[in-house]
């Protein structure tokens, strides 16, 4: 009897190191609800030139996050693997942090994408995980279940029922709208920073010097 | 009777332990999925994925034809489906038993493109080729070799992914699919006119057998997600989402439940 629960120990302690995400730490609280994160960002420090204050409580918060999102043991020279492959935004309410970790599309050199990717944290003031929600991952909070998605069954907010329809014509019809940009223009590549993980696309130098026009709706 | 110094019941455990994958290296224990021809991953030594080769299904006269096919093909392999998610009001036992079935899932991609001869093609799949802490998701190369046709000859149409359940297309996946417009164009020129680089997430309802239960769909620069749905026989449409752009030269974009009907000509 000892020696195969032995073996099953030893299994199962390796079983952690397995490709896995990490199971929720004890009293996480899945009540919480996170605040949309869009829209216009308050402080954006990406320009040279400013200067910009951060808290001790916000350093802390955004490393925890990091800490957890990419564990030393992942660290390996894939680009999305550095903590530069990625945005962040913080939104504090009272001594919660709520931060959003995004992936840069850019990164990569533009050359390997990272679907499904981010995820969201609660991090408390002392700097432990509140909660943590991945793109994609289950989300058990009253309210989260979006249409029709999950169980079928989701009537709230449809005013009618869906109608068979032909791929081509939704789809044929959806791009001969007018774009969501006002000029209904072509958007070419942005200038982007030189940096290793960073790179331009196929498309090289933008032709209208990177300055596209505001979408509306 | 007692036994003393073997137990089927521990034997058992640790025969479960084995099927679940778990070997003392901490590795995945290779399943059918490692031998899929269907599937490429990076080569011993190689840290990601360059380009993705073609085809693997094709080559089609329709882009619609070839989208159906492909989700038909992504949700046949294995833990591509967690199943239908239960709703917050679901038991505890309920939910846990998913999020179970989720975490042991994976996301399959690859690229629908067209190529000079007027045919649409479906590129080999990728499936998980990084984890770091965190549930691992398809890492996908930006680009299709086909050794018929020289690589800058080939046009990108649909970037394709399965989701593990029910869900939208995320932000993530629309973040990408702009860059990818940028890269490859967004109104590629075909024998069906002008189409648009859109991104597709197949999904099932089954956690047994899977059979392709619809697709969300966006295309790029626009501001609707699609969700089609395939029931007996039938399949629908309806507008689930909206997308906000706030901000476009930061990307930064929500995505807002809205449900309204299709555009376009109902069929009969």
């Amino acid at each position: 009897m000892r020696t195969p629960c032995l073996l099953v120990g030893i299994i199962l302690l390796n079983c952690v190191k397995s490709p896995m995400p990490p199971l929720p730490s004890t009293g996480e609280d899945e009540s919480i609800v996170f605040p949309e994160f869009s829209g216009p960002a308050a402080h954006v420090v990406t320009q040279p030139g400013g200067s910009y204050d951060v808290d001790g409580a916000t350093l802390q918060a955004l490393m925890t996050a990091l800490n957890d999102f990419l564990s030393a043991d992942s660290r390996d020279p894939s680009c999305w693997n550095r903590p530069d492959a990625w945005r962040y935004r913080v939104i504090r309410q009272g001594d919660t942090f709520f931060i959003r970790i995004q992936a840069d599309p850019a990164f990569c050199a533009g050359k390997l994408m990272m679907l499904d990717s981010g995820a969201k944290y609660a991090i408390s003031r002392d700097g432990r995980i509140l909660r943590r929600l991945f793109t994609g991952q289950p989300d058990w909070t009253t309210g989260s279940e979006t249409p029709d998605a999950g169980d079928g069954k989701g009537d709230a907010g449809r005013t009618t029922a869906p109608v068979d329809a032909d791929i081509a014509g939704v789809l044929e019809s959806t791009w001969s709208e007018s774009r969501a940009w006002s000029d209904g223009g072509f958007k070419h590549s942005r200038p982007n920073p030189q940096h290793e993980g960073l790179g331009t696309p196929d498309g090289g130098s933008p032709p209208d010097g990177g300055v596209w026009p505001t979408p509306v709706r | 009777m007692q036994r003393s110094g073997f137990s089927w019941q521990g034997f058992s455990v640790l025969a479960a332990a084995i099927t679940l994958g778990c070997t003392p290296s901490g590795v995945i224990v290779p399943d059918e999925e490692t031998q899929d021809p269907d599937i490429v991953r990076p080569s011993p030594g190689e840290s990601r994925l360059e380009m993705l080769p073609g085809p693997m299904l094709g080559p089609f006269d329709s882009y619609t034809t070839a989208l159906e096919t492909a989700c038909e093909h992504f949700l046949n392999k294995p833990r591509s489906s967690a199943g239908r998610k239960p709703p917050p009001t679901a038991l505890r036992e309920e939910q846990v038993a998913f999020d179970l079935r989720w975490r042991v899932s994976k996301e399959y991609c690859a690229w629908m493109y067209y190529t000079p001869d007027g045919k649409y093609k479906i590129s080999k799949l990728t499936d998980v080729t990084k984890s770091f802490g965190k549930k691992v998701n398809c890492l996908v190369p930006s680009k299709v070799e086909d050794r018929d046709y020289p690589s800058d000859s080939i046009k990108f149409i649909f970037l394709l992914h399965s989701h593990p359940y029910d869900t939208p297309i995320s932000e993530d996946d629309i973040l990408f699919l702009e860059r990818e417009g940028e890269r490859h164009g967004f109104d590629p020129e075909t024998q069906d006119g002008k189409l648009r680089i859109s991104i597709v997430a197949f999904f099932s309802h089954d956690d047994g057998p899977p059979a392709c239960d619809g697709f969300y769909i966006y295309s790029a620069q626009t501001t609707r997600i699609f969700k089609w749905t395939r029931s007996r026989g039938h399949l629908t449409c309806e507008q689930t989402h909206v997308v906000d752009w706030h901000d476009y030269d930061n990307l930064d974009l929500s995505i807002t439940p809205s449900v309204a009907p299709c555009p376009g000509k109902e069929t009969p």
